[in-house]
């Protein structure tokens, strides 16, 4: 669920002011706004720093983004892919909707949060969710549940 | 022991955040439940925290308690092996061995996991009001200590008292557990 500052000022920025190539991050789709200003169907890459920087490290995509005083994001359909450095997929989180807030590098949600690796081994799942990015903390405030699927282990019980 | 597993699989929700361990051939997945009311990630601490009705559940038993934490490895350790997991606040594990169902209670659990020169350490260490039961008798110790790879209990101010048996005469002296080797 890490998401880089640079990546989602990116993302500010290309929702605010137009799709363009930064660094080593990249918005991959074309960004449609319609007439309210609101963007749709976008998506921001960011990619990995030497000795990868051709493999895609994470990507970020919406259905919809809706720019709202202050600075704040509200996403729909957030989902965040992330990659390993040889290009295998890593995790995916999703939410239905989410609120981001660009001077505090901070995401949240009263609504679902869903986490799951890519490999469909762990499944993380709860109410309300609030992230903050510069610490890297993450909250998920209510009804968590988790689901891990493993191999079944010779019991070690005497 | 089987509730190594329910704390350690637990414990395995080293998420996303760590690496899942690779599959044994041949064996089928089998799932491990973890609720909680409330969770938390800490990056910079690299812990996960479950707290508030934490129930895990998986083939072998049910592990309850109020509040589950789990300390991640350095980010790049080999393994993704979790170094220490604590469950605190009213622990308790059921498990089934042989259709018998086993009860272990203690105020805290703490699985702790190293490996130093080639040597795995691994243990669970009960304290305070810790205790086992089943229907052979019951156990208790100040710390109750888990050693996961000698496969025993050991502890200090360590007692074990044996249920009288049903039948005379066919008794042994295997302890309530068959723990003590």
């Amino acid at each position: 669920m890490k998401m880089k500052c640079a990546q989602m000022t990116l993302l500010a920025g290309v929702l605010l002011a137009g799709c363009k190539k930064s660094g080593d991050i990249a918005a991959d789709a074309p960004v449609s706004k319609d007439a309210a200003g609101h963007t749709r169907d976008f998506a921001c890459v960011e990619y990995y720093t030497q000795p990868n920087p051709t493999q895609m490290k994470s990507r970020l995509s919406g259905a919809e983004a809706q720019p709202e005083p202050g600075g704040l994001l509200v996403i729909k359909q957030f989902k965040l892919e992330t990659f390993n450095t040889n290009g295998s997929p890593q995790a995916i989180v999703e939410a239905p909707e989410c609120v981001y807030d660009t001077p505090n590098n901070t995401a949240n949600s009263a609504g679902h949060l869903q986490l799951r690796s890519s490999d469909g081994k762990i499944r993380t799942e709860g109410d309300g969710f609030l992230w903050r990015q510069d610490d890297s903390f993450l909250t998920i405030s209510n009804n968590v549940y988790t689901v891990i699927k493993t191999s079944v282990r010779k019991p070690t019980m005497p | 022991m089987k509730f190594y597993c329910l704390l350690f699989l637990a414990g395995s929700c080293g998420l996303l955040w760590s690496q899942t361990n690779p599959p044994v051939q041949g064996l089928p997945d089998q799932e491990v439940g973890l609720h909680s009311d409330h969770f938390y990630y800490d990056g910079r601490a690299r812990e996960l925290v479950y707290y508030n009705n934490v129930v895990a559940t998986n083939w072998e038993g049910k592990l309850t308690c109020g509040r589950l934490t789990i300390l991640l490895p350095p980010e790049g350790s080999a393994g993704g092996h979790p170094s220490t997991m604590v469950a605190e606040t009213n622990v308790v594990i059921d498990f089934l061995k042989n259709g018998e169902t086993n009860h272990i209670t203690s105020d805290k659990a703490i699985y702790a996991y190293s490996l130093v020169n080639a040597v795995t350490n691994e243990t669970i260490t009960f304290t305070g009001h810790a205790k086992g039961e089943n229907a052979k008798g019951w156990m208790t110790g100040e710390p109750l200590v888990w050693d996961n790879i000698a496969d025993r209990f050991t502890g200090t101010d360590f007692k074990t008292i044996l249920k009288p048996a049903p039948s005379s005469g066919n008794g042994t002296n295997a302890g309530p557990f068959n723990l003590l080797k």
